[in-house]
């Protein structure tokens, strides 16, 4: 698979740039590594919310990670947050129309489990790019 | 980076980068209201690293906080909608009344934002806010609006003072 459809180097070299001259790029590699801590967290809330049905909650997690994918260029694991923020809110994948809440639980179940192999995919690529295991 | 909720950070930090101020030359002191600290800290650097001076907030209570207690400096805010305690829309509405109560400089609100909702852009200039930036953030096209609009408001500004 090529890298490109796991990273939008358009915005990923963003932030590279911040590493400047730091051949250790120690500010991109922390960002990454926070985002690592934070996507874990998130997946795990999910788990919990979309256990006890909490919609509002998972579509608020869903926005919340979307945002920092977004920024480290994810598109793929961005554009699935964004359904799950989008279900939450009991509308369909482009965020219109009405679904019901049942149809919003069972849609996040299935798009929650694809979300985290995409996150995986990103994960695996990202520590080979800094050399961490 | 610890996440640290509801603790005020009142340091300013400062650009001592090495990437060349925005056309236009304004370095600004910029308040960032987000919640997300991946994009909070990653907007911080391009900012400094522009020249610009930063403070910070997790969510819009914060925001409105940090505003009152150093208004005499911020030029900008740029303003996160979807956070906890407190929303970006609600944050900008009490900033901007407190403007108009102290009769003080209009300053630019600009947000920032991953959110998708269609109308969402419009409700935003409806509560008058001065710009509408999506996620992923285009840091050239954000500081070009900071500029714009910090600089109308600085015309308005010497024109009500009779300067």
């Amino acid at each position: 698979m090529a890298d490109s459809d796991i990273i939008d180097h358009t915005i990923f070299d963003q932030l590279l740039e911040m590493d400047e001259e730091d051949e250790e790029r120690t500010f991109s590699k922390e960002i990454v590594l926070n985002y690592f801590e934070q996507a874990e967290s998130t997946f795990a809330n999910m788990d919990s919310s979309l256990a006890s049905k909490d919609l509002p909650a998972l579509s608020r997690l869903g926005h919340f990670l979307k945002g920092s994918s977004a920024a480290l260029g994810l598109s793929k694991v961005k554009a699935s947050c964004e359904k799950i923020q989008h279900y939450g809110n009991l509308k369909d994948e482009k965020g219109s129309g009405s679904i019901s809440e049942e149809d919003g639980l069972a849609k996040i179940a299935k798009l929650l489990e694809q979300t985290k192999e995409e996150y995986k995919e990103a994960e695996t690529y990202l520590k080979k790019f800094y050399g961490t295991t | 980076m610890p996440t640290r909720p509801g603790l005020m950070r009142t340091v300013t930090e400062t650009g001592l980068g090495s990437a060349p101020v925005s056309p236009g030359g304004t370095k600004m002191t910029c308040l960032i209201a987000e919640d997300n600290m991946i994009n909070q800290n990653l907007l911080k650097k391009q900012l400094i690293r522009r020249g610009h001076s930063v403070l910070v907030a997790d969510d819009g209570a914060e925001a409105v906080k940090v505003w009152e207690t150093h208004k005499e400096k911020i030029d900008c805010i740029l303003m996160d909608l979807a956070m906890p305690n407190m929303d970006g829309f609600d944050a900008t509405e009490k900033i901007l009344a407190r403007i108009r109560e102290l009769e003080g400089k209009r300053i630019p609100v600009i947000a920032v934002t991953a959110q998708a909702f269609a109308g969402n852009r419009e409700l935003c200039f409806e509560k008058g806010m001065d710009g509408y930036i999506a996620k992923p953030v285009d840091i050239n096209l954000l500081t070009s609006v900071m500029e714009e609009q910090y600089e109308r408001y600085e015309k308005v500004w010497r024109e009500r003072r009779g300067g």
